[in-house]
């Protein structure tokens, strides 16, 4: 029984372990200065990057964040704070039913509602399309955090005369900022890779643009675009992108682990 | 120990200001009066009618679930703050009723001090800035001088400065059990509130700790009304001039600590003391 266990332990690794070293052997030769600094060029041209992409998902990260957050973020507190109210227990149960929404039907939301009315793709629209795939993930994070705040370090606080918004603000999300940081940095980490929800928004785009009201390039778009092309240039690049874009997860990741630790060191619980 | 007179914080909606008036000992400072406290429909207490005098300490014992720890909320309206909680009656803090409406219940708390059964201090700040954390919400902002004045005051009153004034600036949750509840009392102490309500402040120390609790509760009563909750009953004797009896909701008999513990005039507080039940 323990052997089968263990065995399974490690083949839950097995695909991690396989994609990145796949993925060095293949990205690591590609990877160059150039790549990070050059723009996309025809094939055979050489000395071609994804400079537009990698800030192309900067921005898109960037802009999903800023809806995202003080949305996802409210929701959480409100969840927690109302937890058995009629409008708690439906937003509760929409949010779980988003969080498991095929990202490609977020993307067609997104399409609808602003490349249509405005007639274009942009990266406007690709931005809402992740942060309507974030605000359930933050909310339900946020929620969870807050409700392991004790209920008495509230009422301390509210014993002293604080307004239930101060309490809220200062000692309750405060105390559980790091359980909240760490599910923002999850769900940044989880739309940073997301290709599905960008292909009709944001588009993609061969150029450099940082306006958000016209089509933008993203890494997982240039690597789709690239990977299902025929020339083995293309191919490389894509190779070097995946690389880049896991990269990015990981230290992602890392940095959450990080912030679950108090700002006093661990064991600063209770 | 001289804060300004207590101003509607900015952040809280306008109510009239409660004035800091100053009874002598033994002058009623906190009269409940028929006040019934619910969970939804449920009394937790009913029709309590008592006068916690200026200057003493009046003890609250019973056995659990009697409703001496809602009545100890109700004293500061933190009761309605649990959902479906509401009381009805009358509590008078120098004589204005805290429960008329147009009273704002948090200008109400920072006149009322509380501390916990476990300790509650903030783990995000440190020792300082929990002393200091009431004080933010009491009208005059003072500045930094003066808070670590009224800081050092808080914790010298607590017997928590010695132990304590040269790590201010560390996380409060590195402090012991018995030393983070003296912070907590440190804390509801700087803003100088009129009244204490302590609930069961002891029953999660160590004997040392609740010693140290108890010796200050002792100590506290020379410039300030305070009420404790206690399971203790050899702890409501020591450090209590008035003792009150609840039984299921009901407040059976209040009379002075050495009264009550020796002749008491209700059979069921006699029954309690002595044993037979809780």
């Amino acid at each position: 029984m323990g052997g089968v266990v263990a065995l399974a332990a490690i083949i839950t690794t097995l695909p991690l372990l396989f994609i990145l070293f796949h993925l060095a052997r293949e990205g690591l030769g590609a990877l160059s200065v150039d790549f990070f600094t050059k723009m996309p060029k025809p094939v055979g041209e050489g000395h071609s990057g994804l400079a537009n992409a990698i800030v192309g998902t900067l921005i898109l990260i960037a802009v999903a964040c800023g809806i995202g957050l003080p949305i996802g973020i409210g929701a959480g507190l409100y969840l927690a704070d109302f937890r058995g109210s009629r409008l708690a227990t439906s937003v509760r149960f929409l949010a779980d039913v988003l969080n498991g929404m095929p990202s490609i039907v977020v993307g067609i939301f997104a399409w609808q509602f602003l490349v249509r009315p405005l007639g274009h793709f942009s990266a406007l629209a690709g931005a809402v399309a992740l942060a309507a795939m974030m605000i359930p993930m933050i909310t339900r994070t946020t929620e969870e955090m807050v409700n392991l705040v004790p209920i008495p370090l509230r009422e301390a606080a509210l014993a002293l005369g604080y307004s239930r918004a101060r309490t809220a603000l200062t000692v309750v999300l405060r105390t559980a900022t790091a359980g909240i940081v760490t599910g923002v940095l999850v769900a940044v980490a989880r739309i940073a890779g997301e290709t599905a929800p960008l292909l009709f928004t944001a588009f993609g785009n061969q150029f450099w643009s940082v306006r958000l009201d016209q089509p933008t390039a993203a890494l997982p778009l240039q690597i789709y675009a690239y990977a299902i092309s025929p020339y083995d240039e293309w191919h490389r690049l894509a190779w070097a992108g995946a690389l880049v874009l896991i990269a990015v997860v990981f230290v992602i990741s890392v940095a959450a682990r990080f912030a679950t630790r108090s700002r006093f060191g661990a064991g600063a619980g209770d | 120990m001289s804060l300004p007179a207590l101003q509607p914080a900015p952040d809280s909606a306008p109510a009239p200001a409660i004035e800091r008036r100053s009874p002598a000992r033994g002058r009623p400072r906190l009269q409940a009066d028929n006040l019934t406290a619910y969970f939804g429909t449920t009394p937790a207490i009913r029709e309590v009618s008592v006068d916690l005098r200026d200057r003493e300490v009046t003890a609250v014992i019973g056995p659990s679930g009697c409703g001496k720890s809602t009545f100890l909320r109700c004293l500061n309206r933190l009761h309605e703050t649990v959902p479906l909680a509401r009381a009805d009656g009358r509590v008078l803090l120098d004589g204005r009723n805290i429960y008329a409406s147009g009273v704002n219940p948090i200008e109400v708390r920072k006149h009322i001090g509380m501390v916990f059964q476990r300790p509650t201090p903030f783990p995000t700040m440190t020792i300082r800035d929990n002393v200091a954390a009431g004080l933010r919400v009491v009208g005059k902002s003072l500045n930094r001088a003066d808070t670590d004045d009224v800081v050092e005051r808080a914790l010298t009153r607590t017997a928590l400065w010695d132990e304590v004034k040269d790590r201010l600036k560390t996380s409060a949750v590195a402090l012991s059990g018995g030393q983070q509840q003296r912070l907590c009392i440190a804390r509801a102490l700087a803003t100088d509130p009129e009244v204490l309500l302590l609930d069961e402040p002891t029953a999660s120390l160590d004997p040392l700790s609740a010693q140290k609790v108890e010796e200050l509760v002792y100590e506290l009563r020379k410039d300030m009304t305070l009420v404790i909750v206690t399971h203790n009953m050899q702890q409501a004797a020591r450090v209590s001039d008035v003792t009150a009896f609840f039984l299921l909701g009901e407040l059976v008999e209040v009379a002075p600590t050495k009264t009550l513990f020796t002749t008491p005039t209700d059979q069921r507080t006699e029954a309690y003391i002595t044993g037979r039940f809780g």
